[in-house]
């Protein structure tokens, strides 16, 4: 059987940049079942930022708190899951990092970063947004989010997310680009999975990527629909496209998001548009 | 019209904080306090003898040896320990005593929510109390509760049942008192309502809101609209309803859930769920909840998060009741 090491991980990433796909793959990794996992049963509570959660291991509701409070009550939670969890908990996070709020005490992190261009076009679906309005979220430090089911996190922009993530020397982090999930998705899990202290053999990798395929991902939403999707969303599991900012941004929009990010971008093999070209 | 000026006249004390003993009603229980609380003070000539003192004193920061624990608080069958850094501490001694410590430069006013909430709660497990987190009205007779999550409503459909005919009975922390032979009782309680602003404007309340929460937060202590006085004693229950956003998956309505179904609620439900496991003998929760199931009717109440829609809630759940007796 498949197996990963006790403990709470990290998985993050600014949103849509693969998160839900890796949370599927090791699903489907670590059940060692005879067909793919139910989408829908990767539950809300099993995220750190779940109002309920928090209430349920705090005994104090999340809007009785300012935001200073939070953060100190957010660090003594994730501490003590850390602590206490007796089974790897690979847990989904859009937070930017900061010690001060996710702690000290989980084993490691797993960051996966994508193209900003293609991930401001996936956000733009997501969130029901223009383009232009996208980009703009993207290129704020202070932006944050909270739904009725999850308490507030700050999110921040783009650049700034990978950099906390990845220059940060608290956690051991493995950064996974998205790309090259794409490409190659069985030798990317067998890294996270490598440096994650886990067993797992090749039949059983491929097995995983098998069932975590677009397609399957895409047959499952058809028939069941997935908790995760917004009401405005036609689909979550749309094209996973690398390359399509190519056809979708303008020149005034590519600037701005290589103007924001073009530092990070080159560090993790995005080169400018204008490179692209020539 | 006289228990509204009292209502009022508590709404504005808070933040007067130590004071000479007050009496109060908190889920069926006589309460004295050293602490003005955010609630109308029981003056009922007889009222019952003190079950529970609350007062402010010294409080530890650890207990040597405990159960069960989570990230900041700490129990064992005699203590509950509760630590919020930058608030105060709070201890919980064999269901009569209850201790508070502010941290420095916190004031008294700003830890009442606390007190009254999960500390008061800790008491009542102590006790033996099964309690949900719930708000509840009462019409002819019978009680009806509405469970969920902070933020799910339950406050705000209580207060348009009421300003529609019921009667306010407890909001957010409902006690419920049941033997294995006898109808379930939910217990009189004399908890104030908490809004946010918008509800109380949609529901026309301006005129009745009292102090804040606490002070850095925008809700607010609301005096419910009937002014009712507290309940000499405990209502008989007649349903519980789990409120929940409609989605796709979930149309709006009204739907009896399964018996396997509502006693998974009802535990997710538990007021304070750890406290409530830590204060029950192993499988003694599953057990009182399945007797509450045989007399209980738990069902799911999906709606759309739209306060210009709220009086259709009130429609639809006092129609369910006629249909209910």
């Amino acid at each position: 059987m498949a197996s990963l090491p006790p403990g709470l991980v990290w998985l993050a990433s600014y949103p849509k940049s693969g998160n839900t796909w890796m949370r599927v793959l090791l699903a489907n990794l670590l059940a060692n079942g005879d067909r793919p996992q139910n989408i829908n049963a990767l539950p809300e509570e099993e995220h750190l930022i779940s109002r309920w959660r928090f209430a349920d291991e705090t005994l104090i509701e999340p809007d009785l708190l300012s935001q200073k409070e939070m953060a100190s009550l957010r660090r003594a939670q994730a501490d003590y899951v850390a602590a206490t969890v007796t089974k790897a908990f690979v847990c989904k996070t859009h937070e930017r990092f900061g010690e001060e709020v996710l702690g000290r005490s989980a084993r490691c992190a797993i960051y996966l970063v994508r193209d900003p261009r293609d991930t401001a076009i996936s956000m733009s679906h997501h969130m029901g947004v223009s383009l232009d309005e996208t980009i703009t979220r993207m290129t704020d430090p202070a932006a944050h989010t909270g739904t009725p089911l999850q308490i507030r996190t700050r999110i921040g922009d783009w650049a700034g997310h990978v950099g906390a993530w990845t220059d940060q020397d608290v956690l051991p982090v493995l950064t996974v680009r998205y790309e090259d999930l794409r490409t190659d998705t069985a030798a990317s899990l067998s890294r996270v999975v490598a440096f994650l202290g886990g067993e797992a053999t090749e039949a059983q990798i491929q097995r995983a990527v098998g069932y975590s395929g677009l397609e399957e991902l895409q047959r499952q939403e058809e028939a069941r629909g997935f908790r995760e999707r917004l009401a405005h969303q036609k689909r979550f599991f749309r094209s996973g496209l690398v390359g399509e900012w190519r056809d979708v941004l303008t020149e005034s929009q590519l600037s701005v998001v290589e103007q924001h990010g073009l530092k990070v971008m080159k560090r993790w093999g995005y080169s400018r548009a204008l490179d692209d070209q020539g | 019209m006289q228990n509204q000026g009292k209502w009022r006249q508590t709404l504005d004390m808070i933040g007067a904080s130590s004071t000479p003993a007050h009496r109060y009603h908190m889920s069926g229980l006589s309460v004295r306090s050293g602490i003005v609380l955010p609630m109308q003070t029981d003056h009922r000539p007889d009222a019952a003898p003190v079950d529970v003192t609350i007062e402010l004193g010294d409080v530890p920061d650890r207990l040597n040896e405990f159960t069960h624990r989570g990230a900041n608080w700490w129990s064992n069958a005699d203590h509950c320990l509760l630590i919020l850094p930058g608030i105060g501490r709070f201890l919980a001694s064999g269901g009569r005593q209850l201790t508070v410590m502010p941290d420095p430069g916190i004031a008294v006013d700003d830890l009442v929510v606390f007190i009254t909430g999960t500390v008061m709660s800790a008491v009542l497990y102590q006790r033996g109390a099964f309690l949900l987190h719930a708000s509840a009205v009462v019409h002819d007779g019978r009680a009806y509760v509405f469970c969920g999550s902070s933020g799910a409503g339950k406050s705000t459909l209580s207060a348009a049942l009421v300003r529609a005919g019921c009667e306010f009975l407890s909001d957010d922390l409902c006690s419920i008192r049941h033997s294995a032979d006898a109808p379930p009782l939910v217990e009189a309680d004399g908890r104030t309502l908490r809004l946010y602003d918008d509800s109380i404007r949609t529901l026309g309340l301006a005129d009745a809101v009292g102090a804040r929460v606490r002070q850095q937060i925008e809700k607010f202590y609301v005096e419910p609209p009937s002014g009712s006085g507290l309940r000499a004693g405990s209502v008989p229950l007649g349903a519980i309803y789990m409120l929940g956003d409609a989605n796709p998956t979930h149309p709006e309505g009204l739907t009896r859930l399964p018996p396997l179904d509502a006693a998974q609620a009802l535990l997710r439900e538990s007021y304070r769920r750890r406290l409530a496991l830590a204060y029950s003998a192993k499988g003694a929760l599953a057990a009182r909840t399945a007797t509450l199931l045989k007399y209980t009717g738990v069902f799911a109440c999906h709606r759309r998060r739209d306060l210009s829609r709220l009086d259709e809630g009130v429609d639809l759940l006092m129609s369910h009741w006629k249909g209910l007796s």
